[in-house]
């Protein structure tokens, strides 16, 4: 699930958007805080326009002075796809979290064996 | 749900907002209705009233909704009642004074879950079961309760629990089914419609399923593909929206929340949607399902608007210690059961999560509460 706090890390840097060309780089505040995600202050404006028959401009702009030192903006294309959307059994077959966590478990056991 | 802050005032200073949450709060004990909300549908008025129109002229159902009125109406019949399906003139008064004394408890006092989900109207239904006559879920096949599991009641039942898949698909915030996601219980029982000219959504705040109901002509899906809503295809029949779903997985029940036994896969069901009022949608589902249950079977109950309802995101595994708290209470229990015995003790009763609310023994020492954790 992507949600607005990993906008940074879920984004692709923004090519097309009016000014930068390079990924916004966080505040040091931010990143000492140990925050890799935005702020609770966080204000996304979304732009959706249909551009085309089967295109939307999807362009967002990203506010928040806690995090980055100026605003910055990304836009993308949504195109219409000839399908349908499924169920998503998320929950069911998430194997990651348990397989990390047991992984961490596993590394603890080796180091807590070499002393 | 309904938001209210501690003085009444509803969250989102909109002042026509605040000027009706500011009334109602100063209500006090809410009037008693004479007469069960259902006659007193537009549709039952004015025989001739016709739902509003979308732009596109199909009768809307568009609108944020709730099944909290429906609270007081027992889900199945008891079996006293018989075949009737509407309550006696006394045994109404007698819900409405029951219904307007929760409501002003609800207002005035609660502050536990469940202060702003009670009802504001009071139906004269006996059950929401209404097919077969006596109003009461047909008997389920040997099939069917040869597959009853520790996870068909979850953290409603007794246990044990060994895996996460000794819960329910609602205790794992997965789903509670086509029927379970409607049905009413203590909270969380809002749900908002939008439609297109193909299509008809509903999003259910609790768990927020989101049905996408196409009404474009398509055919289902390859009955191979199954999913816990299945396929469903609607088409307007008048002002009624009739929806076919087959495509279900057997994983799904049709109790409150989607708990109880399950139905098989084979099963399929027609919902009908009428707007019969502008504050209310008259639902009908009938279920048939040879495999499960020995005769098919229909529920009916109504969406209502409620005052002040908005439907908000549902944080249900952030929340959600149940899981992790019934399995290492479990553990917790095994270890007990093995510290008493290495000192040759009896055994510490194990109290079932399902009776956790019951009054507990006096002995401190004599049980052990699976619902307490470590």
């Amino acid at each position: 699930m992507k949600r607005g706090n990993d906008a940074r890390r879920s984004s692709t840097c923004p090519r097309t958007a009016a000014s930068p060309s390079s990924c916004p780089k966080p505040l040091r505040a931010a990143r000492q805080a140990g925050r890799s995600g935005a702020g609770a202050d966080m204000r996304v404006i979304e732009r959706i326009t249909r551009v085309d028959h089967n295109t939307l401009e999807y362009a967002f702009r990203v506010e928040d002075p806690d995090t980055w030192a100026e605003p910055w903006v990304g836009v993308y294309p949504l195109t219409e796809m000839d399908s349908v959307l499924f169920e998503y059994a998320r929950t069911e077959r998430n194997y990651g979290m348990a397989n990390i966590l047991s992984g961490v478990r596993a590394e603890e056991r080796v180091h807590a064996g070499e002393h | 749900m309904r938001i209210m802050d501690p003085f009444g005032l509803t969250v989102g200073a909109l002042s026509a907002v605040l000027c009706v949450a500011t009334a109602l709060a100063q209500q006090g004990v809410p009037a008693v209705p004479a007469v069960p909300a259902e006659k007193t549908a537009a549709i039952v008025l004015d025989p001739s009233w016709k739902a509003p129109r979308t732009s596109w002229g199909h009768p809307s159902l568009e609108g944020v909704w709730s099944t909290d009125d429906m609270r007081s109406v027992p889900y199945e019949r008891p079996e006293e009642i018989g075949e009737r399906a509407e309550l006696t003139p006394d045994e109404f008064a007698a819900r409405a004074r029951r219904n307007s004394e929760d409501l002003d408890r609800s207002r005035n006092q609660q502050t536990f879950s469940g202060r702003n989900d009670v009802g504001v109207r009071t139906f004269g239904y006996t059950s929401l079961v209404v097919d077969p006559p006596n109003g009461r879920l047909p008997p389920m096949t040997d099939a069917a309760l040869a597959r009853r599991a520790v996870r068909d009641e979850g953290t409603y039942g007794p246990g044990p629990f060994n895996s996460h898949e000794d819960f329910t698909l609602y205790d794992r915030c997965i789903t509670r089914g086509i029927l379970g996601g409607a049905l009413p219980v203590s909270y969380g029982n809002g749900m908002r419609i939008v439609q297109t000219p193909q299509s008809v959504a509903i999003s259910y705040e609790m768990i927020h399923d989101t049905r996408i109901i196409d009404i474009d002509g398509r055919p289902p899906l390859d009955a191979g593909l199954r999913q816990y809503l299945g396929s469903s295809r609607g088409h307007w029949e008048g002002e009624t929206l009739v929806v076919e779903t087959r495509n279900l997985t057997d994983q799904t029940s049709f109790g409150r929340n989607g708990r109880g036994p399950r139905h098989s896969a084979a099963m399929t069901m027609t919902e009908r949607f009428t707007r019969i009022d502008p504050d209310m949608i008259e639902y009908i589902i009938t279920a048939q399902d040879p495999e499960a249950y020995t005769a098919p079977f229909t529920v009916r109950f109504m969406y209502t608007t409620q005052p002040d309802y908005r439907i908000f995101e549902y944080s249900c595994h952030e929340g959600n210690t149940a899981v992790s708290q019934g399995l290492s209470g479990e553990r917790a229990y095994e270890r007990a059961v093995a510290e008493a015995q290495a000192k040759g003790l009896p055994s510490p009763v194990r109290i079932p999560s399902s009776d956790s609310l019951a009054p507990l023994p006096t002995d401190e020492d004599a049980f052990f509460d699976i619902n307490a954790g470590e």
